[in-house]
């Protein structure tokens, strides 16, 4: 299953000298099996070492932010499990929240230590009451909104309620919408950066985990769970 | 009652409207995530009551959402024939234009809204 974007077209996606990391960082979203089996046996391996390199390159940013010492345990399962993983998630977010406590403070610092601003970007987007067009603008300006109202144009679609079993629906949607917000984070890292390689960017790693099929719960802050559901026997 | 015209949403939706919300509900108890309660709780306090068009209570969820959250944004959802839905990314929680002023709405990956109740009570 894989997610689209109704009004943006990452092919069209220009932004200077980030352009080309941009479509990457899109492409590899893009190719993501949603909650589909890994495709390689050794996927999974690569996971880890991809969770790995998103936890050091992220401390290397900011040491306080992340244990020094972490575990990655991988997990083969069905959606029971990965279920199971996702109450468990829930139910401690109010003490321990990976997304919110951990990699939203990491980017913000970043943005703010170069001084970077989303407004900056926005372009108009045109409307009509039936449909947008599907345009390459990552930000746009709404004519119904504040003039200073900048917001991401980039939201990420996709029919679980239609691919999945009702009894995974609500785990599924929590985690694409959490993975969607990873997406923003690495796009607007690498803007940030503004330029074209990858390899400093500690969100990347992250989305090349969804890209093996393989999906990260951090459950503590020293401890991963990288779930990968298991091929039908 | 909130009355909500019937939207278009990218031809794609269509909108399940909790029409007997309370015009006071808290959303406390609409499934909402303890941090959508508190942007939403945030926001309320600082509308105080007041009926502002869609553009200042835009303007008010932005710092809501840039107070309580590091980096914290809002996104483009959808849209009904009213207007633009914007709101949360994670949650799909947002607010959205209507005759009786911004109503809050969550909106399903597949495009399904649902209306929970006004935004300012």
């Amino acid at each position: 299953m894989k997610a689209t974007f109704s009004s943006f077209d990452p092919e069209l996606c220009e932004y200077g000298p980030a352009t080309g990391a941009l479509r990457r960082i899109l492409h590899e979203w893009a190719s993501v099996d949603w909650f589909e089996p890994p495709r390689h046996d050794s996927d999974v391996e690569r996971a880890v070492e991809l969770l790995r390199e998103h936890h050091t390159l992220a401390r290397s940013y900011q040491p306080a932010l992340f244990a020094e010492h972490f575990e990655v345990q991988p997990s083969i399962g069905d959606g029971l499990q990965f279920s199971a993983l996702y109450e468990r998630a829930r139910a401690s977010a109010e003490t321990w929240d990976w997304k919110f406590g951990m990699l939203k403070p990491l980017l913000h610092r970043h943005l703010k230590a170069r001084g970077w601003d989303r407004k900056a970007h926005a372009r108009s987007s045109a409307w009509n009451e039936d449909r947008r067009p599907r345009t390459g603008a990552l930000f746009v300006t709404h004519p119904d909104m504040p003039s200073d109202f900048v917001i991401w144009n980039v939201y990420a679609e996709v029919d679980l309620r239609a691919a999945l079993p009702p009894d995974h629906v609500d785990a599924a949607q929590w985690y694409f919408s959490h993975a969607s917000s990873d997406l923003i984070e690495c796009l607007e890292w690498q803007l940030a950066e503004n330029h074209d390689r990858l390899d400093t960017n500690p969100f990347f790693p992250l989305l090349q985990c969804y890209g093996a099929g393989v999906y990260p719960f951090s459950l503590s802050p020293t401890s991963y769970v990288l779930h990968a559901f298991a091929r039908p026997a | 009652m909130v009355s909500v015209p019937e939207p278009t949403l990218l031809q794609r939706s269509d909108l399940v409207a909790r029409r007997s919300q309370a015009p006071s509900a808290t959303f406390a108890h609409l499934g909402l995530s303890a941090r959508d309660q508190r942007i939403l709780a945030l926001t309320r306090r600082r509308l105080d009551g007041a009926h502002v068009d869609f553009q200042e209570a835009l303007r008010v969820l932005r710092a809501s959402v840039e107070e309580l959250i590091p980096a914290g944004r809002v996104y483009l959802l959808g849209a009904t024939a009213n207007g633009p839905i914007v709101g949360s990314l994670v949650s799909g929680v947002g607010i959205v234009p209507a005759e009786a002023g911004a109503l809050v709405v969550r909106v399903a990956r597949e495009g399904r809204i649902t209306t929970l109740g006004r935004l300012s009570p």
